[in-house]
């Protein structure tokens, strides 16, 4: 959960107030707490809660062994016990990476080192912190409550600050004025909102584009990456950590500062006293000192420098650019040090602005994501080229209006405080619970809203006549199919030839559009749910759509990722359970289910509605959200792209696509959602996608399936290969030679299984670089796609001569004549 | 009296809430925070 989101701010937030300040004073408010962030660490994921549990179990036990005997072996063991995890997952891929290997985790055949426990880099630190001041008797090891308090406390949970026990743990049980700080923790949070939700992510927008993409970066796009990434990384860290405060407050407790107006430092030194403060105290307690610190004259001081800056590096990122971004910050320390012992003039106004742009030239190498592109943008600044204008511009000065000229938040909070005149008999224990009990039935009204949405005909009326209003945005539910529930409705009016796709994200969006053609009417119906959850999920809807005899053709869309053990992973809940298990057990296999997070969400089980609620999050109640969002948009809504189309004008329309796409060739798509690129996380050899093609092997049987299910139902199937990149476009996705393997395997099974295939993988203009990812939104390529194989259907002539795919490869499709009657 | 605070209240919160939900769900919402595609 982040604290953004919507689900957090407006559910989990009162209702744990609620409960904290409906309990007595004392132990419960502790226990309330800490089962409540419990709940805030799983919802990110579950699987790594066992793990903070072992984390803080072992170390208190630890703890309260060293304590009892004072042996140093203890303290050791603790340090070993604590840091084994996050070498594990964090910097063993780095090494392993360096060296050229990947190894499989074993988790989903992703690779070692691409997994990261949330937090684990902060809770690590708290570990030692505690583990050292036991051990150097400045605290005891304490009840373990107030230690699994400390250790869980959710507003400092995932990314600090990262604190001492004994700057929360004595807290517990002090008379506060809580009214106050809880109104105090409201302007905080506030105040790291509008920094993290719209200022951070205004500056993400310009320069994550340049420092993802691989164009040639001007002296513009240099200062655009330099200065945009250097207030984004402020705003978004010290909104993070203002909006902690704040919440630490709401509670009674006071969290340490973790920034002050970095960015009015006048010196490196006054840098690091200044920006993520809590880490640096660490760095010089926990490293610095033990290394020697200042002790053993100025060379061993400089050296000592140096290399906690490279450790504080490391920690930031399992990557060597933060190695070097960490010992170049212990490189300027050093001077400042040197400068001040040797030199000793005051540089005022050019001190600050030295710091200023070295820590903003070095904010480069901690963002970039390989020395290459770093390098790029360094060029690009001293290239000295003339700048246009452009609108980051304003952005820019507004930035630093903020960060240069503004009262941080801390004194923004003081002022108001100090102005602030409660209401009379304002009393938090009494508000709060009444908060709660508004936010759950608010809940609770949602999710009404949502059951009677999927429980009556509302959505299948909301799904005809609603849906897919901009086939070019929003792209970002890869969840399963969602649409499980509606597969069992009729979809389609009677008079229609009625087509059903099911493709994946990249290709297909929700929605029902009509056509016409010779007068005769032509629905189709758009689902995707062949993405990365795997052939089940769309071999689940075909099933249950085929089952009812609702759709005449049925395209599937398929890429590699469709394929091999995850099939295995894909379970069948609802109604179409019934379909594929006798087809399964016909091919002699076990019913295959293991649970997976994606295909839980399915609206047929009550408990995913309660995903409605996280709305900034893939959840399985997406059509329901995305009904929502076309009320909110209705005014604007564009018109539906393909429901004008007259499929007789196909053949010029299939000109224009050819334009288009030819434009996109000559344009560099730059994509903002990086986040996106989780493919290039799979280990493609180890999922066994070529081999589960072979014969009576899972991946082809399900293909012989999902064909079977077709033809009982008396409909046509075709399959197109997704537009893919393969190793030559984009490297760091496909091992070399994986996909043209992949795709001849592909040709042979679906020809033996008599299933027409289209390629369409090679359509596209990939630059591998720059379209880090499947799902490019700009793209606008879903309706060309829906084109392309329209055509293929209704006039495969004109497709052929068209010249967008090779003609010899546009199969004729058996049988489709008796369908479209 | 205070019963009917206490509904106003309520309504207050319920507008409030949808309104947000609503805000969230636009297409330009920033959706930083993704699930691995497993």
């Amino acid at each position: 959960v982040l604290f953004t989101e919507f689900s957090f701010i407006f559910i989990f937030l009162p209702i744990t107030l609620a409960v904290y300040y409906w309990l007595p004073e004392g132990r419960q408010r502790l226990v309330a707490i800490i089962v409540a962030s419990i709940v805030f660490y799983s919802a990110w994921n579950i699987y790594f809660l066992p793990m903070l549990l072992f984390a803080i179990i072992s170390n208190y036990l630890i703890a309260v062994q060293l304590h009892k005997s004072g042996n140093k072996g203890w303290f050791y063991l603790g340090l070993v016990v604590a840091l084994t995890p996050i070498v594990y997952f964090k910097y063993s891929g780095l090494f392993i990476h360096t060296a050229g290997i990947d190894i499989d985790t074993g988790f989903f055949g992703e690779k070692l080192g691409s997994l990261l426990p949330l937090g684990i880099s902060f809770y690590t630190f708290q570990q030692i912190t505690y583990l050292t001041d036991v051990y150097g008797r400045r605290n005891e090891p304490g009840r373990f409550v107030d230690y699994a308090f400390f250790k869980l406390f959710f507003p400092q949970l995932i990314a600090g600050p990262i604190l001492h026990y004994n700057q929360l743990v004595p807290q517990i049980g002090q008379p506060v004025d809580r009214e106050r700080l809880f109104a105090e923790g409201t302007v905080y949070f506030l105040i790291g909102f509008i920094k993290k939700f719209f200022l951070a992510d205004g500056f993400a927008a310009y320069s994550d584009p340049i420092y993802d993409g691989t164009d040639p970066v001007t002296t513009q796009m240099a200062l655009i990456a330099t200065l945009g990434y250097t207030f984004q990384l402020y705003f978004d860290f010290s909104g993070y950590s203002d909006m902690a405060l704040g919440l630490a407050r709401m509670f009674g407790f006071l969290l340490p500062w973790n920034f002050d107006s970095p960015y009015k430092a006048r010196s490196i030194s006054d840098f690091w006293r200044r920006w993520h403060m809590t880490l640096s105290r660490f760095l010089r307690d926990y490293v610095y000192i033990p290394l020697g610190g200042n002790r053993y004259g100025e060379i061993s001081r400089y050296r000592n420098l140096i290399l906690t800056m490279l450790i504080g590096g490391l920690w930031h990122g399992a990557a060597w650019t933060f190695v070097l971004w960490g010992g170049l910050h212990g490189l300027g320390l050093a001077i400042n040090h040197l400068w001040n012992r040797f030199v000793g003039i005051r540089l005022f106004g050019l001190g600050w602005v030295l710091t200023f742009i070295m820590v903003a030239l070095l904010w480069v190498l901690f963002r970039a994501t390989s020395f290459e592109r770093a390098m790029d943008i360094y060029r690009g600044l001293i290239a000295f080229e003339p700048l246009d204008g452009d609108r980051f511009w304003w952005w820019a000065l507004a930035g630093a209006a903020i960060t240069f000229l503004m009262p941080n938040s801390h004194r923004i909070v003081e002022f108001v405080s100090e102005r602030m005149r409660l209401p009379a008999g304002f009393s938090i224990t009494r508000l709060a619970p009444r908060l709660g009990v508004y936010a759950a039935l608010s809940s609770l009204v949602l999710y009404g809203a949502a059951y009677a949405y999927y429980t009556t005909d509302l959505d299948r009326v909301a799904y005809r006549h609603l849906t897919a209003p901009q086939y070019a945005s929003g792209m970002d539910n890869r969840s399963g199919d969602f649409r499980n529930n509606l597969w069992s409705k009729q979809l389609f009016a009677e008079d229609e030839t009625r087509i059903m796709l099911a493709g994946s994200s990249f290709t297909s969006d929700t929605g029902n559009f009509q056509l016409l053609r010779d007068e005769q009417r032509i629905a189709v119906s758009d689902t995707f749910g062949m993405g990365g959850n795997g052939i089940m999920n769309g071999l689940r809807a075909i099933a249950s759509v085929a089952n009812e005899r609702q759709a005449d053709i049925f395209i599937v869309g398929i890429s590699p990722l469709n394929f091999g053990i995850t099939v295995k992973s894909m379970p069948f809940p609802g109604e179409c359970l019934d379909v594929v298990e006798p087809e399964f057990a016909a091919n002699g296999y076990e019913f295959p289910v293991r649970p997976l997070g994606a295909c839980n969400a399915l609206p047929s089980q009550p408990s995913s509605y309660l995903s409605v609620l996280d709305a900034n999050r893939n959840g399985g109640v997406f059509q329901f959200k995305n009904f929502i969002r076309n009320i909110a948009l209705s005014p604007t809504q564009n018109p539906l792209l393909l429901k004008s189309l007259q499929l007789n004008g196909l053949p010029g329309r299939l000109d224009d696509i050819v334009v288009k796409f030819d434009r996109m060739r000559q344009s560099q798509v730059l994509i903002r959602n990086t986040e996106n690129g989780s493919d290039q996380r799979f280990n493609w050899r180890s999922r066994k996608i070529i081999e589960s093609l072979s014969k009576d092997e899972i991946s082809y049987d399900a293909l012989k399936i999902l064909k079977e299910i077709v033809r009982k139902s008396g409909g046509v199937l075709v399959a197109y290969e997704t537009p893919t990149v393969a190793h030559s476009d984009a490297p760091h996705i496909y091992p070399e030679g994986f996909f043209e393997e992949y795709q001849s395997r592909m040709t042979v099974v679906l020809a033996e299984l008599g299933i027409p295939y289209l390629d369409l993988s090679r359509i596209l203009p990939w630059n591998g670089a720059a379209m880090r990812d499947f799902i490019h939104p700009e793209l606008s390529i879903r309706p060309l796609i829906h084109e392309i194989l329209l055509a293929w259907i209704f006039d495969p002539e004109a497709l052929r001569q068209a010249g967008i795919v090779d003609p010899a490869k546009v199969p004729d499709i058996p049988g489709i004549e008796e369908v479209l009657r | 009296m205070k019963a009917l605070r206490r509904i106003g209240e309520f309504a207050i919160f319920l507008t409030v809430f949808l309104i947000a939900f609503g805000l969230y769900q636009m297409p330009d919402t920033p959706t930083k925070f993704i699930y691995y595609n497993f």
